[in-house]
């Protein structure tokens, strides 16, 4: 249906995203119009407790989602506080909405396989 | 100070993250140890297209490597001659690579192919009189060949960050792509093992291709699993 709307070619290889990118495009979707790199950073941060995560990383895979189509960015006017310089914001595009959702669906089926095992394994009275 | 090694494109938004996150200049000098080398990194790989970095890479080579046999045909003959031709091709792709990073995006410049080019033999060049390379013959008119195929190269598939996108299209489909990616992994892969194998002691040749073997098999039999 999307790649009818956007008249693109659709590979399913390519909307493939990491564990990483799956948290970055939550915090974009979560911060709606306040996404630019310093509170990304921090809602990943707090998304990937309790594994610390690198301000150059986030960039990096910013960077790779742009390139997908999964984001787009624009630059702000400047502002004091940060000595002058403007701040990118950015903003999850259909295709980027529709990766997190396969995404999301991928993890979901794992979680109730994960359940359906446990809650056979339990019913053996075997411990997970 | 710390402006300068962050490329022109993201130099804005990172330099103001940075300033956002850290009061004392310690702490910001840290911040930039751990992020610039990353958005550099970055950069570079959003810039480079891969399929004509290789070509680029052929042309070079190819060049020195038909300009020796002329000039200088006992270094076609020797594994470390032939190695020594790929270095002045290796320097000028490592500052065309750093030299499209650092483009600024915002100016825009007819010229600036030619100069990235020039840039890169000059740097060649610079090298050379500080630790020679090749014979002076052969590096001159090698490079001379160099930067007439990389200009051609350059015109026919500008840099990434100077070519047109799509509205709606993502970045990398601008990238060339090379239809049989993966029989072209593999054979770079095969001429990497055969190259090492080459420069390789005699005395072992025997394991390490034994464990070269060992490896290819386990790596079949798990992608099968």
């Amino acid at each position: 249906m999307l790649d009818a709307l956007l008249n693109i070619p659709y590979n399913v290889y390519q909307m493939a995203i990491g564990q990483f990118e799956q948290l970055v495009l939550t915090a974009i979707l979560s911060l709606r119009d306040e996404a630019y790199g310093v509170s990304i950073h921090s809602k990943v941060a707090d998304l990937a407790k309790p594994k610390s995560v690198s301000l150059g990383a986030v960039y990096v895979t910013l960077d790779r989602l742009e390139d997908k189509g999964y984001l787009t960015s624009w630059l702000a006017d400047p502002t004091p506080e940060r000595g002058g310089r403007s701040k990118r914001f950015y903003r999850l595009e259909a295709l980027g909405e529709r990766a997190l959702q396969e995404s999301v669906a991928t993890a979901r089926r794992v979680w109730q396989e994960v359940g359906r095992v446990r809650g056979w394994l339990k019913s053996c009275r075997f411990e997970l | 100070m710390v402006g300068i090694f962050i490329p022109p494109a993201c130099r804005e938004e990172v330099l103001g993250d940075m300033r956002e996150r850290n009061e004392g200049a310690q702490l910001f000098i840290y911040d930039a140890l751990r992020t610039v080398p990353f958005v550099i990194v970055s950069r570079i790989r959003r810039t480079t297209d891969s399929v004509v970095l290789l070509m680029e890479a052929f042309c070079c080579y190819v060049s020195y490597l038909s300009v020796a046999w002329g000039v200088a045909p006992s270094m076609t003959s020797t594994r470390e001659g032939l190695l020594r031709l790929a270095i002045p091709g290796a320097i000028a792709l490592l500052v065309l690579v750093t030299a499209d990073a650092y483009a600024n995006p915002r100016k825009k410049s007819v010229l600036r192919p030619i100069l990235a080019v020039a840039l890169a033999f000059a740097c060649v060049f610079l090298v050379h009189v500080i630790h020679p390379l090749l014979p002076a013959m052969l590096l001159a008119v090698g490079s001379g060949m160099s930067m007439m195929l990389l200009l051609a190269l350059r015109m026919l598939f500008p840099p990434m960050a100077d070519r047109p996108q799509q509205a709606q299209g993502p970045a990398f489909w601008e990238k060339q792509e090379i239809v049989a990616a993966g029989a072209l992994k593999a054979t770079a892969a095969v001429a990497g093992v055969l190259l090492l194998g080459s420069a390789m002691p005699d005395h072992l040749k025997g394991p390490v291709l034994g464990i070269a073997i060992a490896g290819v098999a386990i790596w079949l039999i798990t992608r099968r699993i």
